[in-house]
């Protein structure tokens, strides 16, 4: 056999593996799609309700202090200033420790 | 020969591995992008806030000049109190809208309803972590007392 026979042959090789290889892969992902999507499922049909969570515990930031009532209610502990802040472009009442204005969007800064 | 190609695929590999993993290290530095479990592409996340659809829209305003370094398209639809969030590639789309109110709270849904994938895999998971992360942020900013939800969603992939 000559040496263009047998590089030929090995060009031919080489592509029928990466053919397999690709076949192999894509039947795995698949497989492991339609495990995610059955898992999807499975959850589904369990209904559990989802649970609420505080999103500043997603980012480990400290959310404001809160005051539990004799109700039970929870509200946020928050300093009452002598006269509510307003917003310098629209002056709409702001909400204390806000960032933003409600009405209009403006940034206020503290 | 045969052997020099190996090696070049090898290095190919590894090179474009470092630089995907370095990439996503930069973006978590950055505070752009947070490690959470893939499912979050197929789920809502339900925000309870007692921001207004303009308090979230000016956090989400002031987020975007990273967002659109980042290839993120940002439209606002203040009529129907939504947020849309794209990426220029169109391999996904995300929505943010106001649902309505519950105790007093304004209720806001993100989700990503259309992405691409290929082979069952979202083909662009960073940008739409990113997004996501985006528009958590956003919410705290405007209310650090925000509460989530996820929930499941219905959603077919083309």
């Amino acid at each position: 056999m000559s040496y263009d026979a047998a590089m030929g042959l090995f060009a031919i090789g080489l592509f029928v593996i990466i053919i397999v290889i690709r076949v192999v892969v894509r039947k795995a992902a698949n497989k492991a799609s339609d495990a995610v999507r059955n898992k999807w499922v499975d959850h589904k049909e369990a209904k559990e309700p989802p649970q609420r969570m505080n999103l500043a515990d997603r980012y480990g930031v400290q959310p404001q202090a809160t005051n539990t009532s004799q109700s039970g209610r929870t509200t946020p502990v928050v300093s009452q200033p002598a006269s509510p802040k307003v917003c310098p472009q629209c002056g709409k009442e702001l909400r204390a420790g806000a960032q933003f204005c409600p009405s209009c969007g403006t940034k206020i800064g503290n | 020969m045969v052997w020099g190609i190996f090696a070049f695929v090898a290095i190919i590999a590894v090179v474009s591995y470092s630089y995907a993993s370095g990439k996503t290290k930069d973006l978590e530095k950055e505070g752009l992008f947070v490690k959470r479990d893939i499912s979050y592409i197929r789920q809502g996340t339900v925000f309870f806030t007692s921001g207004t659809y303009n308090e979230i829209e000016a956090a989400v305003k002031a987020t975007e000049p990273k967002l659109s370094q980042q290839g993120i398209i940002i439209k606002y639809f203040p009529n129907e109190q939504a947020i849309t969030l794209e990426s220029n590639h169109k391999a996904w789309i995300a929505l943010l809208e106001h649902k309505g109110t519950q105790d007093g709270k304004n209720v806001f849904m993100f989700s990503f309803p259309q992405w691409q994938t290929r082979n069952g895999v979202p083909t662009d998971p960073i940008k739409m972590n990113v997004a996501i992360t985006a528009i958590e942020k956003a919410m705290l900013a405007v209310d650090p007392q925000t509460a989530v939800e996820s929930h499941e969603l219905k959603i077919k992939t083309k």
